[in-house]
């Protein structure tokens, strides 16, 4: 059973919105009465954070926010260099465990002078990270990751928009873009909008920060521009497809002993 | 604290993602399996389809034609696959003026389908203790459409309680939609709930109820369809502008102070 019930675990955490997943854990801790599965729930836990990200909020003097995941972790730690910061979260109770100071990344701090008002004219409510890569090879690659949440559970509803973009300041290349936009809606019901979407292709950029920001910000746009173009034709094309508004008489159908005459008007 | 796993149950089926309800649902089960029968009869997936193979017939299966592993079909009220002789004795298959309810209900509900859905499949499957109209009885409505990627299923649950001349008619109606574009395009999946009661005359015995439940599950069923569109595309498109901003926030928190400001200046 143990291993069965660790991919159970797995799959039903993975398949929840991360916005929810406090109210998960408390869900699955009080259906599971007969198993014990914290240890599998907080490798699952951990498991998503690495690789679908979480937003923390550092309980140091700032409260600054930041962002855990596989690509700034070291020996057990979460290192922001561009806060100057390094520290362990409890997965299972998603809290920041111990909190140290770190020298700061004066390169990312001089980077981030530039991004961060770009950010703050697109997103209202967002948490943010730039991990320098940490291949030699490699040392001029910077990774930004970034979650946009909106958390309104009054009205039934939380979103999620995902964005991590790769670049290489040097070259002048965006390597890498991935997007993913997650929206739930539970009134009465439950209704979950996912958009994932990835740049095949390097794509470069000239005039330094600003061109970089031209071109994430241009794709970003775009992506949301189609979305809200898929929303119009999923309305006018598939959903009219599934159940007309009204039948093709154009009138309410005349229940009662007749009612299959229609077929015979046919 | 069987009741608190339950509770719990819901509000985790309730959060994840309902593309995957059959396996979340199965996966919940193992987790619990004393949860198995009050989920298995009260969390709605998406409808089955079995072949008729006397009536050459499609129907939907559900928790309520369901005996073991086989499904009644409503064309013929026989179960599919054939149940073993001794569990075919016991169980349930409508008769009289129930039946014939059952079976005048199936062809509205496929002339209702085919106006309005173009395709697809329905079954009206109903049920009491004595076969008799007076005495009451509960049912379900089934219809189902598939397209390519997408598909609606809608699941009518009700229960009708006879007194006098008149019915009062209580219904628990389920749309599950799925629409899918193919590729990194959108997935937008799940279900909306909706529960309404409609007190009405019985006129002509049989055929009023045809007319009460017809036209109620008709009404209900459109009022569904147009709260569907308003989450799946409205909603859906407004939490996201709320999630990103296509214009620059700096300049909308501007001008909204400029507003604020003539609007102070005018008082």
């Amino acid at each position: 059973m143990s291993n069965n019930l660790s991919d159970i675990i797995d799959s039903l955490i993975s398949d929840s919105p991360s916005t929810e997943l406090t109210q998960v854990v408390k869900d699955l801790k009080q259906i599971s009465t007969t198993h014990n599965i914290t240890d599998d729930l907080e490798l699952s836990l951990k498991k998503h954070d690495l690789f679908k990200f979480t937003p923390v909020q550092l309980p140091n003097g700032t409260k600054d926010r930041t962002i855990i995941s596989k690509h700034n972790l070291k020996q057990g730690w979460f290192v922001d260099s561009l806060r100057g910061y390094k520290f362990q979260y409890d997965h299972l109770n998603r809290s920041v465990l111990q909190c140290e100071s770190i020298d700061k990344d004066d390169k990312l701090v001089q980077l981030d002078a530039k991004i961060r008002p770009v950010l703050e004219s697109i997103y209202s409510d967002f948490y943010y990270i730039l991990i320098p890569s940490d291949e030699e090879d490699q040392d001029q690659e910077v990774r930004l990751i970034l979650k946009s949440i909106k958390l309104n559970n009054a009205n039934f509803y939380n979103g999620e928009w995902t964005s991590e973009h790769l670049f290489d300041l040097e070259s002048s290349e965006l390597l890498e873009s991935k997007i993913k936009v997650d929206a739930h809606y539970y009134e009465d019901g439950n209704v979950r909008l996912i958009k994932e979407s990835e740049l095949s292709q390097a794509q470069k950029f000239s005039n330094g920060v600003t061109g970089l920001f031209d071109v994430i910000v241009d794709l970003e746009n775009s992506l949301q521009l189609d979305l809200n173009k898929s929303f119009v034709q999923l309305n006018e094309n598939q959903f009219k497809k599934l159940r007309r508004l009204l039948p093709v008489t154009r009138s309410k159908v005349q229940w009662g002993k007749n009612v299959h005459n229609y077929k015979l008007n046919q | 604290m069987s009741d608190q796993s339950y509770d719990a149950s819901l509000d985790l089926l309730r959060r994840l993602n309902p593309s995957n309800i059959k396996a979340n649902l199965s996966h919940l089960i193992k987790l619990n399996p004393e949860l198995s029968e009050d989920l298995l009869s009260s969390i709605d997936i998406p409808l089955s389809i079995q072949q008729d193979s006397k009536q050459n017939r499609k129907y939907l299966c559900c928790d309520y034609n369901r005996d073991l592993d086989s499904f009644r079909s409503p064309w013929s009220n026989v179960y599919y696959p054939q149940l073993p002789t001794s569990d075919e004795e016991e169980s349930y298959v409508p008769a009289g003026q129930l039946r014939e309810l059952e079976t005048a209900l199936n062809e509205a509900f496929d002339t209702y389908r085919d106006l309005y859905y173009d395709g697809g499949v329905s079954s009206v499957y109903l049920w009491n203790d004595d076969d008799k109209l007076e005495s009451g009885f509960s049912g379900v409505v089934l219809l189902k459409k598939t397209n390519e990627e997408d598909s609606w299923d809608s699941i009518h649950v009700f229960e009708c309680e006879v007194s006098g001349a008149k019915a009062e008619y209580k219904l628990t109606s389920t749309v599950i939609l799925s629409l899918n574009e193919q590729g990194d395009g959108v997935n937008m999946n799940g279900n909306l709930v909706r529960q309404n009661s409609k007190t009405a005359p019985v006129v002509d015995g049989l055929t009023g109820h045809i007319v009460n439940i017809g036209s109620f599950i008709e009404d209900v069923e459109s009022q569904l369809r147009n709260l569907l569109q308003q989450v799946y595309f409205d909603k859906n498109k407004d939490i996201v502008a709320e999630l990103r901003s296509l214009v620059d926030l700096k300049k909308v928190s501007k001008d909204k102070l400029k507003q604020k400001e003539l609007i102070n200046a005018l008082q």
